[in-house]
């Protein structure tokens, strides 16, 4: 019993001095801002060059994604450059309030994102030039954004998010096919077997014709086995091709997360699980970011965009960021397309320098 | 039913009637504690105890053990710095057990009310611009909290104990339900007979 008290101690002790540690001073740097608006208090922390006239707005993943976990992906190159506001959506990370859920669309979260960049420009000053970095699902939203609000952009980086989730699942069905093929020239067997929707695949031949037989997908079950079926090949494709570490200069640790950071895990797991429940779950069919196709209207896009993508991505392929740069109504010397050769999905972890570097230049050049 | 009902009211009502040894619990216990929100968020916690249907056991002649029902009210202030502060205004009800040596435990369940307070700038669309937005919302708190400490009454006569709480609780509403949230609490009890 004393042997117990004594590790009990030892470990509350261990933790609160982890939680004592300060690596980011991310509790005093920089202006907490929250925007109350239809029942959701959504903070902002805005940290960086507080001189600087540009502010980039993070628009993080999920939906139901925290923009918390990007600090560290800006805080070695573009921190020291410009303010960064980073935000979290409504229901999303430390994200507070008392909402209906009948809010949670596609709709209001575009008008949350125009409000915030007004509230921006409302605090440090309406000659602040802000850019939009939108990542997975925070392109689908800066571009819905962008279609339904008047735009107060001067520019938008996005980074592996989607457009038309037509031109997304042929893109992973690529991915899944052409690795699972490239497994099966080189002799590697699938890792595990995958039931999927009632149906077994035991080897990668079977994977293989599966992709040659449902492409293009177009129901919930088809795209249910699609995703199970990602599973055969990323892990090869994660230690073949991804880099394995990351090069961010100044990384932060979880316990800074944890314990001194307005970011608070279970706040942000509870926020992702409810989310995930009302509106982004496809094994419930209920996922704002499923099915939909903005190509009609993206010729109504104007301003600058930069696409900075993961080639090895699981979930939103190049292919995506290809058309996205046909289909957009951006001139041609206004649009690029950067990609980033040895990531996945998160490539502004991945290969932090260059996705700053790419960032900055873009900025630079539309500032 | 009615019968039983009353009855239960009156055994928590009545204290000190079933026993004759003197007990180790004492007329009223007062509290102050480090309430620490998911650890590091620190904040205070007054308490006021009142120990309820006292029971002692002898395991052997000059061996006590001491259990009761206890009732308490809580004022809690923590700082969750720029996420939010919390203040709340809670009923608890437990047990608690005061062993032969002076080994303490207690499970408590706990209610009450959150006033949270968000920790930064609030704004709000008001027009065409923005203005200084309201920084509270209410909340219902409901909670358990197990504990384990040192009654040093038994063995030094000092009327102190100090016990330790893990509390888990859920905040409601938040967001479009709940969320549930962890603390610990260092709890420094004062008896007063």
């Amino acid at each position: 019993m004393k042997q117990i008290t004594q590790y009990i101690i030892f470990g509350l002790a261990l933790t609160f001095f982890n939680s004592c540690t300060n690596e980011y001073n991310l509790n005093e740097e920089g202006d907490m801002l929250f925007l109350k608006h239809k029942g959701a208090s959504m903070p902002v922390l805005v940290r960086g060059n507080f001189q600087s006239d540009i502010i980039i707005l993070m628009v993080h993943g999920g939906a139901g994604g925290t923009s918390g976990v990007h600090i560290e992906d800006f805080n070695g190159w573009i921190e020291p450059e410009y303010m960064v506001a980073y935000w979290d959506q409504r229901h999303a990370g430390s994200s507070q309030g008392n909402m209906s859920k009948d809010d949670l669309t596609l709709d209001q979260f575009a008008e949350d994102m125009s409000l915030v960049i007004g509230m921006l420009k409302h605090k440090y000053g309406e000659d602040k030039k802000v850019f939009a970095v939108g990542h997975s699902w925070g392109v689908i939203l800066t571009t819905y954004y962008l279609l339904t609000q008047e735009n107060k952009l001067e520019g938008a980086i996005l980074s592996n998010g989607s457009h038309s989730t037509e031109h997304e699942y042929s893109a992973r069905i690529d991915y899944v096919h052409d690795f699972a093929q490239e497994m099966m020239d080189k002799g590697i067997d699938m890792p595990n077997q995958i039931t999927a929707e009632g149906n077994t695949f035991s080897d990668l031949e079977s994977v293989v014709e599966w992709t040659e037989q449902n492409d293009p997908i177009d129901s919930w079950e088809k795209l249910r086995t699609l995703n199970a079926l990602v599973d055969a090949v990323f892990g090869y494709v994660q230690e073949t091709y991804v880099r394995d570490t990351s090069d961010i200069p100044f990384p932060i640790s979880s316990e800074e997360i944890t314990y001194n950071s307005p970011y608070h895990p279970w706040v942000s797991s509870m926020n992702q699980l409810r989310i995930a429940q009302l509106i982004n779950n496809p094994t419930r069919e209920n996922s704002i970011q499923e099915f939909y196709d903005f190509t009609p209207m993206m010729d109504d896009i104007e301003l600058p965009i930069s696409l900075i993508w993961g080639k090895y991505d699981h979930i939103i392929g190049p292919e995506v960021a290809e058309d996205y740069y046909d289909v957009v109504g951006t001139a041609a010397e206004d649009k690029e397309l950067i990609i980033l050769e040895q990531s996945g999905h998160s490539g502004m972890y991945r290969e932090n320098k260059k996705f700053s570097e790419s960032l900055i230049q873009f900025v630079e050049k539309h500032r | 039913m009615n019968h039983k009902f009353i009855w239960l009211i009156l055994a928590c009502l009545l204290t000190n009637i079933s026993y004759a040894q003197e007990s180790a619990f004492p007329s009223y216990q007062v509290s102050l504690s480090f309430f620490g929100e998911n650890i590091s968020h620190s904040g205070v916690r007054l308490g006021m105890m009142l120990p309820i249907q006292k029971v002692l056991k002898h395991k052997k002649a000059d061996e006590q053990v001491d259990k009761a029902w206890v009732g308490g009210l809580f004022l809690t202030y923590y700082k969750d710095p720029r996420n939010h502060q919390g203040l709340m205004l809670t009923g608890s009800i437990g047990r608690q057990r005061i062993g032969k040596k002076g080994l303490q435990s207690s499970f408590n369940i706990e209610t009450g009310y959150m006033l949270s307070l968000l920790d930064g700038e609030v704004y709000e669309q008001e027009g065409e611009s923005f203005a200084q937005g309201n920084r509270a919302s209410s909340h219902f708190v409901f909670g358990i909290n197990p504990g384990i400490g040192w009654n040093f009454s038994k063995v030094t006569q000092l009327p102190l104990a100090i016990m330790a709480h893990p509390h888990i609780y859920v905040q409601a509403p938040y967001n479009t339900l709940f969320v549930h949230r962890a603390a610990l609490e260092i709890k420094m009890i004062l008896n007063l007979k």
